[in-house]
C-alpha cells in the first residue's frame, strides 16, 4: 500500500522506525528535541524517544559533530541533525580529517556508524549563508558516503539505508522540498546507497538531475516532448557511490547528456560526472557534455537576483534542443 | 612485606617498567629516525612518561583514552605492544593499522585507545562522544583525554567542555602541560590560567607535579571512581617537560628555550630516576633489580626494533582496503560496482 | 656494537646536508651526546651528537660534502682496535652511489639526447594541410566503422561538426551502387566437398567480415545473415569465432547458392552482399550507398572478399 506523505514526514518517519528499531540510535543537533528544528521535520520525536535520544545541543557545531563521532566509535549511531547546510564549513575537521578517516587510519579496527543530515537548495530568499549547496565539498573526501534524495520516497529509503551504514553518511535534503509530497509504501523498504533510478526513459538526450534538480530535469523533459524530443532523466540519487553504470549505460544509447546539480558549476559535481561521461563513453557522445550548475556568485538575497542563480527547465530544455538539433556548443 | 605492601609494590614496579619501556621505546624511535631509517615525522615523548604511565596505571582496559601526535608514551602505558608499535612506525602490514597510521595516528581498540590525532586538540570531541556512550549505553567505564597546554587554543575543547559538564559525562580533560606550544614558550599563548578555564565550566579542576608518578596515578585513581560514580567531568593540568624538540629534527632550539634549562630538567626532574630513588629508599627494589629491569627492557626493545625493520610491508593490493567498512576495495565502489 | 652515523633528517624539507665541520677527528673517543660533526640546514647549523660511546671511524664525508639524508658517513666502534681508515673524498665519486652520478647525468645532458622541435613541426602542418573534419566521437567512429571519408562528406557541403545524424541524412541523398564480380569456385568446392562439417553459409560471413576488417581496419565486425524466407541472424565476429561484444551489423549477407536466383538488393539503404553460384562460378553482387561506403572502398572490399573465396586457406590461416 502506498499513500502521500511529504518529504519531511518521510523523514520524520525514517528516523522513528530505525529509533525503534535499533536502542543505539540516537539524534543530536540544535533544537531537534521540543522545537523539531526550523523546518519542523522531527516534530514528535522526543515525545517518543525522550530527551536521553533525541539530544539538544547547544549552538556548537564543530562540538556536537566531534562528540557524536566519538559516540559513533564507541558503540552508538548517531543521526547529527546540521540545521542549514552552510554550516558545514564549521564541522569540516571533525568530519572530513576525524569521521572519514577513522577506519583507514586505524587499519579498520575502528569505524563511525554516523548520519550527517543537512540540507541544501536556493530560492528561499536567506541570502549566502543559508543557501548553500555544499554537497561536492563532502563528496571529494573519501571515506564519506554522499547520498541526495529528490522525493519523499528516495529520502526516506536513502536515510534508513544510511542509519544502517557503519560508515558516515552524508544525507542532503533540499530545504524547498520538506512539503512536496510523493507516494510512500506504508511497507518498510530499503533503497541502498549506490543505485541510480532512470525516472523516464527517453532516445535522445539523457538529463542527469540531482536532489530538486531531477524535477527540474523531469519538467525540462515535458518540454521536451512537446517539441518531439525524447529525454531520458536519471537521478543518480547518492554521489558516493555512484551509478556509473546506470548513467554510462543511458548516455551510450542516446549519445547526448546533460548534468543538472544545485551546486556551484565551477569544479563541482557536474563537472566530475561530466568528466567520468567523457572518459568512459567518449565514442558514443554525439555532442559535448553540458554542465548545469548554481551560478558562480554567491547566492544573492534579491529574488530578482536569486533566480537567476539556479538551472531552470526552460534552461534545460534549450540546452538539449541545441545538442540535439546539432548546434556547436560554442553556440550555446 | 604485608600484603597491602606487596600489591603496591608491584604497582610501583609495573609504573617504574612502564615508563623505562617508554624511554626505551622513544630511544630507539630517535635513532630509527634520525638514521632515516623511518619514513615521515615524528614527535617525542621522553620526559613526560609519569603523566602517561600514572593516569593510565589508574584505567583498566575498558577505559578509553583518545591521544595526541606526541603519543607513543599513552600507547605504551595503556598497553600496547613494543613489536608492532616499531611496525606501525615504521609501515609495516604487522602494525597496530597495517601501516596506514604511523606515529600520529596509532589506535590499539584491545586496550582502549581511540587512536592518537595529528591535529592539534581534534580528540576533545570523540573522547567526550565516547563518555557519551558510556553513559547512555551504561557502561561504566571511563574516557581520558590527553592535550597538550598547545591545544588549550583550540575552540573545540571549550565547546565539548560545556556539553560535558552540561551533561555529567565520564571524561577527564588531562592536560600535559610541557611549556611549549610547539616552537613557543606556553606564557605566550595561554592568557590567565588553565584550570580556571575549566572552572568557568563548574569542572573540578585538579593540578598535579606531571613529573610525580605516584600523585599523578593517585589523582588519576581518585577522579576516575568519582568519574564512575557519576561525579564527572573533571579537568587535571600535569605540569611537565619533553626533552626532545617539538619533533625530530627540531634540533636548534636556543631561539626558544636554552640548552641550561633542558638539563636541569634532566638532572633534577627526570621521572624515571626520581621514581628509582624512591623505589630503592622504601626498599621496593635493590639497585641491581631496577638496573636490570633496564637491560632487560633495552633487550626486548632492541629486538623489536629488529624485528619491525625485517617485517613486510603491506601489499600494495591494500592501498584502497579500509576506507569503508564492509566495502573490500573502494574506487570499484565508489564508481558503482555491487558488493 | 658498533653503532651507525647517518645523515640524519634535518627536518621536514631538506633531503641533505653539507658537513660544516668535524668536530672529532677518525679514531678519536667520542661519549655519547657529545657533538661530532656540524650540519649546514636551511635554517642554521646544527650539532649532530654521538648516539653512543666509543670511537669514530671509517669517516665516509669530508667537510664541505653535501651528503643526502640518510647516507652513511662513519661508524662508531666499541674499541679503539676495531677503528678503521677515513675514506673522504673518494667515497662521494663511487660507482655505487647512485643518487650522486644520476644528478651528475641530469645536470649535463648530453647533446644529442636533447629533443629536436623538427619533426613535431612537420607533424603539426601535414595535419593542417589535409584539415581535420570536426566531428562527434560517435560519428567519428560509426564513419570508420561503415567505410565513409568525413573528407567526402566535407566536399559535399555537410556543415562541420558533423554528427551521427549528418551521416545518416548524407546517405538518405546519395547514389545507391552495385558491384558485381565472379570468381573462380574451385577451391571453396573442394573445401564444401570434403567437410561434411562446414556451412557454406557461416564461411561466407567470415569471408565478408574478414575482408572487411582487412580493408577498414577495425577490430570488431558484425554481420547480418538473411535468407529469402526473411530470417535474420546476427553474426558477431564470424572470422574471429563469434567472440566479442554486438554492435551495428556492417553488411547484410544473402547466400543464393542452390538457387537460380542470382540477385537481391533490399531498398533499405543498407549495404548487401549478394553469393549467387553459376556454371562460371561464385557470383559476387555488392549494394551499397556511396555515402556509407566510399567506391572506392567498396571496391577493395569486393576484391578481398573474392581472394578469400578463392583462396579459402588465406581466411582460414
Amino acid at each position: 500500500m502506498t499513500r502521500e506523505i511529504t518529504l519531511s514526514q518521510a523523514v520524520n518517519e525514517a528516523i522513528a522506525e530505525e529509533m525503534r528499531r535499533d536502542e543505539t540510535v540516537i539524534l543530536v543537533g540544535e533544537d531537534v528535541a521540543e522545537a523539531g528544528t526550523p523546518f519542523k521535520v522531527l516534530s514528535g520525536l522526543v515525545e517518543e524517544f525522550g530527551t536521553d535520544r533525541v539530544i539538544d545541543t547547544p549552538i556548537a557545531e564543530p562540538g556536537f559533530m566531534g562528540i557524536a563521532v566519538g559516540a559513533a566509535m564507541t558503540g552508538l549511531r548517531p543521526i547529527v541533525d546540521l540545521m542549514f547546510g552552510d554550516f558545514l564549513y564549521l564541522v569540516m575537521d571533525q568530519l572530513c580529517n576525524q569521521a572519514a578517516k577513522t577506519h583507514y587510519m586505524s587499519g579498520g579496527k575502528l569505524n563511525v556508524p554516523l548520519v550527517l543530515r543537512t540540507n541544501l537548495g536556493a530560492t528561499r530568499r536567506s541570502a549566502a549563508q543559508h543557501s548553500q549547496s555544499l554537497h561536492a565539498l563532502v563528496a571529494h573526501i573519501p571515506g564519506l558516503k554522499v547520498a541526495m534524495p529528490s522525493s519523499a520516497y528516495e529520502a526516506k529509503g536513502l536515510l534508513k539505508a544510511a542509519i544502517r551504514d557503519d560508515n558516515p553518511v552524508v544525507i542532503f535534503e533540499d530545504k524547498l522540498m520538506y512539503q512536496d509530497k510523493a507516494p510512500v509504501p506504508e511497507e518498510e523498504y530499503l533503497l541502498p546507497l549506490g543505485e541510480a533510478a532512470i525516472l523516464r526513459e527517453g532516445l535522445e538526450v539523457t538529463l542527469i538531475g540531482t536532489s530538486s534538480m531531477r524535477q527540474v530535469c523531469e519538467k525540462a523533459a515535458e518540454i521536451l516532448e512537446a517539441d518531439g524530443i525524447s529525454a531520458e532523466v536519471v537521478d543518480p540519487r547518492t554521489l558516493v557511490p555512484l551509478d556509473e553504470g546506470t548513467i554510462l549505460g543511458s548516455v551510450r544509447k542516446t549519445s547526448r547528456a546533460i548534468v543538472v546539480d544545485e551546486g556551484h558549476q565551477n569544479f563541482g559535481v557536474t563537472a566530475e560526472i561530466a568528466a567520468r561521461i567523457s572518459e568512459k563513453a567518449f565514442y558514443h557522445l554525439d555532442a559535448p557534455v553540458i554542465r548545469m550548475g548554481a551560478m558562480d556568485v554567491p547566492v544573492p538575497f534579491s529574488p530578482a537576483l536569486e533566480d537567476l542563480t539556479v538551472p531552470t527547465p526552460e534552461a534545460v530544455a534549450a540546452n538539449a534542443r541545441a545538442l540535439v538539433r546539432g548546434v556547436p556548443v560554442h553556440a550555446l | 612485606m604485608p600484603r597491602d605492601k606487596k600489591a603496591n609494590a608491584e604497582a610501583y614496579l609495573r609504573m617504574y617498567r612502564q615508563m623505562v619501556r617508554i624511554r626505551a621505546f622513544e630511544d630507539n624511535a630517535n635513532q630509527l629516525y634520525l638514521n632515516a631509517k623511518m619514513p615521515g615525522l615524528t614527535h617525542m615523548y621522553s620526559g613526560q612518561e609519569a603523566v602517561a604511565v600514572g593516569i593510565c596505571e589508574a584505567l583498566t582496559d575498558e577505559d578509553r583514552i583518545t591521544s595526541t601526535h606526541r603519543g607513543h608514551g599513552h600507547c605504551l602505558a595503556k598497553g600496547a605492544e613494543l613489536k608492532l608499535m616499531f611496525c606501525e612506525l615504521l609501515g609495516k602490514e604487522e602494525g597496530y593499522c597495517r601501516g596506514k597510521g604511523g606515529s600520529m595516528h596509532i589506535a590499539d581498540q584491545a586496550h582502549g585507545n581511540l587512536g592518537a590525532n595529528a591535529i592539534v586538540g581534534g580528540s576533545a570531541g570523540i573522547a567526550t562522544g565516547a563518555a557519551l556512550s558510556a553513559k547512555r549505553l551504561g557502561r561504566n567505564y571511563v574516557t581520558v583525554c590527553f592535550f597538550g597546554d598547545g591545544a588549550t587554543a583550540q575552540g573545540l575543547w571549550y565547546e565539548v567542555m560545556n556539553m560535558a559538564a552540561l551533561w555529567k559525562l565520564p571524561v577527564i580533560y588531562a592536560c600535559e602541560n610541557n611549556g611549549y606550544s610547539e616552537y613557543t614558550p606556553t606564557d605566550e599563548v595561554v592568557a590567565g590560567s588553565l584550570t580556571a578555564r575549566a572552572e568557568a565550566f563548574a569542572i573540578e579542576a585538579h593540578q598535579v607535579d606531571g613529573q610525580d608518578v605516584l600523585a599523578v596515578n593517585k589523582c588519576a585513581t581518585e577522579l576516575a571512581e568519582r568519574c564512575r560514580r557519576g561525579e564527572g567531568p573533571f579537568f587535571i593540568e600535569l605540569e611537565t617537560y619533553r626533552y626532545h624538540g617539538h619533533h625530530v629534527g627540531d634540533i636548534n632550539r636556543d631561539y626558544y628555550r636554552s640548552k641550561e634549562e633542558e638539563a636541569r630538567w634532566k638532572a633534577d626532574r627526570d621521572p624515571i630516576i626520581n621514581f628509582g630513588r624512591w623505589l630503592l629508599s622504601e626498599g621496593v627494589a635493590t639497585k641491581e633489580e631496577l638496573a636490570a629491569i633496564g637491560s632487560e627492557i633495552g633487550d626486548e626493545a632492541a629486538a623489536a626494533v629488529e624485528y619491525a625493520l625485517a617485517a613486510p610491508y603491506p601489499d600494495a593490493i591494500e592501498v584502497d582496503m579500509h576506507v569503508f567498512k564492509g566495502v573490500e576495495h573502494a574506487l570499484p565502489y565508489m564508481s558503482g560496482a555491487r558488493q | 656494537m658498533p653503532c651507525e652515523v647517518r645523515m640524519p633528517q634535518l627536518g621536514m624539507v631538506q633531503d641533505s646536508g653539507v658537513i660544516t665541520a668535524w668536530l672529532k677527528r677518525n679514531g678519536d673517543p667520542v661519549k655519547a651526546g657529545e657533538p661530532i660533526f656540524e650540519v649546514e640546514t636551511d635554517k642554521a647549523t646544527m650539532e649532530v651528537e654521538a648516539a653512543t660511546d666509543g670511537y669514530l671511524s671509517g669517516v665516509k664525508a669530508a667537510e664541505g660534502d653535501d651528503v643526502p639524508v640518510g647516507d652513511l658517513i662513519a661508524m662508531i666502534v666499541e674499541a679503539e682496535g676495531d677503528v678503521e681508515e677515513a675514506s673522504t673524498g673518494a667515497s662521494v665519486t663511487e660507482p655505487e652511489d647512485v643518487a650522486v652520478v644520476e644528478a651528475a647525468l641530469r645536470s649535463e645532458p648530453k647533446p644529442e639526447m636533447r629533443p629536436t622541435s623538427a619533426p613535431l613541426e612537420r607533424a603539426m602542418s601535414k595535419s593542417v594541410a589535409f584539415g581535420r573534419v570536426l566531428a562527434s566521437p560517435k560519428a567519428r567512429r560509426l564513419a570508420t566503422k561503415r567505410g565513409i571519408d568525413l573528407h567526402q562528406l566535407r566536399a559535399q557541403g555537410v556543415a562541420e561538426p558533423i554528427h551521427v545524424a549528418d551521416l545518416d541524412a548524407a546517405f538518405a541523398v546519395g547514389r545507391n551502387s552495385l558491384l558485381s564480380a565472379v570468381v573462380d569456385p574451385t577451391a571453396f568446392d573442394e573445401i564444401l566437398d570434403r567437410s561434411r562439417t562446414a556451412n557454406r553459409t557461416r564461411l561466407l560471413a567470415s569471408f565478408a567480415a574478414g575482408a572487411w576488417r582487412a580493408t577498414f581496419d577495425v577490430s570488431s565486425v558484425s554481420v547480418t545473415i538473411e535468407d529469402l524466407d526473411g530470417q535474420r541472424e546476427v553474426v558477431i565476429n564470424p572470422d574471429r569465432g563469434g567472440a566479442g561484444v554486438a554492435e551495428d551489423p556492417v553488411l547484410t549477407l544473402v547466400d543464393l547458392c542452390g538457387t537460380r536466383i542470382n540477385g537481391y538488393v533490399p531498398m533499405d539503404g543498407g549495404v548487401t552482399l549478394c553469393v549467387a553460384r553459376s556454371a562460371a562460378g561464385y557470383g559476387l553482387l555488392l549494394a551499397f550507398p556511396e555515402s556509407r561506403l566510399a567506391l572506392p572502398g567498396a571496391a577493395a572490399l569486393v576484391e578481398e572478399i573474392a581472394v578469400r573465396i578463392e583462396n579459402p586457406l588465406l581466411q582460414l590461416l
